[in-house]
């Protein structure tokens, strides 16, 4: 009796035990979302392309890859499209999407120290965190090879984006150029001209100021928002002529250019408060630079921000439109894509390759194009008529800013300290931005955490 | 005697016994130079073998998710590690970095210490104030309970969401109550000095859980104690300080351990409250929050391990303090009826 009690309980532990395991292999760190989604049955009927050998072992093989991006359900179905399309020019390639919604950099970061490395990553400003560990291919070769020349299809700008000397280790996908977002209605209240892409600074800073409404004291309505961000105070800092690091890598953050650059627009927020400050953010129930709620509520006039956007003003109760940024000494637009990399540790580099430059061809971005998810990268499907007069845009948006802008796009310096730069800033600026220290103070502090990193 | 087992050593482990392999090792030294019987000895493998079986999952789940984990980041600790790159060995390096070239780390240490010093005993004395109040049988009572525990169930990073609200410098219905009163409230989540009040408030609004188990407490005393001291003359005051107090003692020891073990490992109420920032100018800095940027957005795994081990030691050598000092003020009942 005792014996058949105990027998039964090891029984029970057992199955506990496998039940656990599974549990856990099941969710490990190859699927962190838990919303994979196989793209095809995967059929195996190769065709040489003519891009046989490496390491896959000639493409007639069948090849399975994987591949990481962050974005919302949208953004899979756009990439689901897109892989469709891949199937069919490269049939013998099959592709299992992973999309990983939140804390995208972090995850990435665990699967390829758990040696689960997807084969294409979709990357943005951590880029140079994977290059600098050796996680990446250099993909200048490849596309050399498949007779792809990168400048003439994507624009300086994305390209260096994602080049450190000379390598190239991230193709790009989306090019995001940000653009000068405005409200109509109240331009045409206040009796402002439209913006155009041709305002330089104090043309811009007049404009917000005329734009500003306040009430008893306090501001109703402002001209212009930005914030804690690096596309906001980074691009007055480039269009100024001043630079986060020069040409060797040193951090050149407490230049005069620079300086000039930020007190500028501080003072737009201390002086002319044509410029949400950080309390007036807390206020607001939003953190420190966030303008997209205040614009889509009708209490701002101007804001920076990218393509993203569109999507939330579809019920927008105003008028509004999009121009190209004003410029400063230099024309600087900042932007926020993303690019598609080839993982060093991935067992398939060739067909990873084929796909990568497959999906940034004018082709394999259609999608993206024709979604309105984002702006393509590629140079000629962003100036065809694909995008600018894609079905979506019922609304009439100009987008021809987008497309303008994307020959000015200036690259930060997305060096692997790229997450310390940004901190440095936040926590160096803070005082500033509130206006309890002076610019040159709140930069000489940047530039004084810098030089501890940049040893 | 030394034949015969005592009823307690029998097959059947007592219930809530000490955890570990029973009959085997309760008793060793009885086994020495005693002849047993044979089918004891089966009984007693069988026993022990039914034993980590039914504890088998629990050993699994913590050597796979706590042990090796552990060792590996102790091994870590000593090394220089990107976690995409092999590991280099780099000695006690990142502890000498830590105690003598870091003074973001010694910030850290700090307002933790604040945040723990501050934060527990005041709600440890909240808590009781509440169960206190609510323990009494009075019209609307569960409501009440009800009420003081709900904070407890909301997310807490919802909690941390409306808090941000609630502190907003102009708008927000903390300054406009202290506006009632004529006083001026900082801007909170914005000033150094105060933001770190700020996450401390949020952590007193979830006193509900340790609150009911206080309820809970006082029910359990036995109403004669009460009456017998009301005879000896004792009054309200004396009746809760020197019965009710004495007598959940062990409630208050548990909430002060959980309480303290927790607050130093405070992490969301700081992530959300200062978007990550651990702003205005890490002052609101604090250990997790600094081990997370060290591991994700420094890529420094290796300094980060050496961090968490650093933590874990502060923290294992307060509990003992803790643990000790038990003895002085906690009161168990059993203790004395023996």
């Amino acid at each position: 009796m005792k014996g058949k009690k105990s027998l039964f309980a090891l029984g029970v532990a057992g199955a506990m035990i496998v039940a656990l395991t599974g549990c856990s292999s099941g969710t490990s760190a190859d699927t962190p979302s838990g919303t994979s989604a196989d793209t095809s049955s995967g059929s195996s009927a190769g065709s040489s392309s003519g891009t046989s050998g490496g390491t896959s072992g000639g493409t007639d093989e069948h090849v399975d890859l994987t591949m990481t991006i962050w974005g919302s359900d949208v953004d899979k179905k756009v990439y689901t499209e897109r892989l469709a399309l891949a199937q069919k020019a490269l049939p013998n390639i099959t592709v299992k999407l992973v999309q990983i919604s939140d804390n995208y950099d972090t995850k990435l970061q665990t699967m390829i120290a758990g040696g689960q490395s997807p084969d294409v990553i979709m990357t943005a400003e951590a880029v140079n965190v994977l290059s600098s560990k050796g996680q990446l291919e250099d993909l200048g070769p490849a596309l050399q090879k498949r007779g792809i020349d990168p400048v003439a299809t994507f624009g300086e700008g994305s390209v260096k984006t994602y080049s450190t000397s000379g390598h190239l280790w991230g193709v790009p996908d989306r090019a995001g150029a940000m653009v000068l977002y405005y409200n109509k209605d109240l331009f045409d209240k206040a009796g402002v001209a439209y913006p155009d892409g041709t305002w330089d600074w104090q043309q811009f800073r007049d404009a917000a100021k005329k734009l500003t409404v306040s009430a008893n004291g306090k501001t109703t309505t402002w001209g212009y928002a930005a914030g804690d961000w690096w596309p906001w105070y980074m691009t007055w800092m480039y269009q100024n002529g001043g630079r986060i690091l020069d040409d060797n890598g040193k951090p050149v953050v407490n230049s005069p250019e620079n300086v000039e650059a930020l007190t500028f627009y501080n003072d737009m927020v201390l002086k002319d408060h044509s410029a949400p400050s950080p309390q007036d953010y807390a206020d607001a129930g939003l953190k420190n630079g966030q303008p997209d709620p205040l614009f889509a509520q009708g209490k701002l006039a101007m804001e920076t921000t990218g393509f993203w956007n569109i999507a939330s003003l579809s019920d927008a109760t105003f008028k509004w439109g999009v121009a190209p940024l004003w410029h400063g000494k230099d024309k600087a637009v900042p932007a926020f894509g993303s690019a598609l990399a080839v993982s060093s540790q991935s067992k398939h580099k060739e067909a990873a390759e084929d796909l990568v430059a497959f999906l940034t061809s004018d082709e394999g971005e259609t999608p993206i194009a024709t979604s309105g998810l984002d702006i393509p990268s590629n140079l000629k499907l962003l100036k065809s008529d694909t995008f600018l007069k894609a079905p979506w845009n019922k609304g009439g948006i100009d987008l021809g800013a987008f497309t303008d802008s994307a020959e000015s796009i200036y690259s930060p310096p997305l060096v692997p300290e790229w997450n310390q730069i940004q901190k440095a800033f936040t926590d160096g600026m803070d005082a500033t931005w509130k206006g309890q220290a002076s610019v040159a103070d709140g930069l000489s502090k940047v530039q004084s955490t810098l030089e501890g990193i940049f040893k | 005697m030394t034949t015969t087992a005592r009823p307690g050593e029998d097959s059947v482990p007592r219930p809530g016994g000490p955890a570990g392999p029973p009959a085997a090792s309760l008793t060793p030294h009885r086994q020495k130079g005693t002849v047993t019987r044979p089918g004891l000895r089966r009984k007693r493998t069988r026993e022990a073998l039914t034993f980590y079986a039914f504890i088998s999952p629990w050993l699994f789940g913590f050597i796979v998710f706590t042990a090796i984990p552990m060792i590996a980041s102790l091994v870590l600790a000593f090394t220089n590690w990107d976690s995409f790159q092999p590991p280099v060995f780099i000695g006690i390096a990142n502890f000498v970095k830590m105690f003598t070239q870091d003074p973001l780390f010694w910030q850290a240490l700090v307002h933790t210490l604040y945040f723990t010093v501050v934060s527990v005993p005041l709600s440890l004395l909240i808590a009781l104030g509440l169960a206190q109040l609510l323990s009494r049988p009075m019209r609307g009572a569960r409501f009440f309970r009800t009420i003081v525990y709900i904070p407890a169930l909301v997310p807490l990073v919802a909690g941390a969401m409306i808090f941000k609200w609630l502190f907003a410098p102009d708008s927000g219905p903390v300054n406009g109550f202290l506006a009632l009163f004529g006083i001026k409230g900082p801007a909170w989540l914005l000033d150094p000095h105060w933001v770190i009040p700020g996450i401390i408030l949020l952590s007193l609004w979830q006193v509900g859980a340790g609150t009911i188990l206080l309820i809970a407490a006082l029910q359990g005393i036995p109403p004669e104690l009460y009456e017998a001291a009301r005879i000896d003359g004792a009054s309200r005051f004396q009746q809760f300080w020197r019965l009710s107090v004495p007598l959940v003692t062990p409630i208050l020891f548990f909430n002060l351990i959980t309480g303290m073990i927790s607050a130093f490992q405070v992490f969301s109420q700081v992530y959300v409250l200062t978007d990550g920032t651990s702003g205005p100018d890490n002052a609101s800095l604090m250990m997790v929050p600094y081990v997370y940027d060290s591991a994700f957005r420094n890529y420094n795994m290796g300094y980060a391990s050496a961090l968490a081990w650093v933590l874990f030691l502060i923290i294992m050598a307060l509990s003992a303090i803790v643990l000790r000092s038990s003895r002085a003020w906690v009161f168990y009942e059993t203790e004395v009826r023996r």
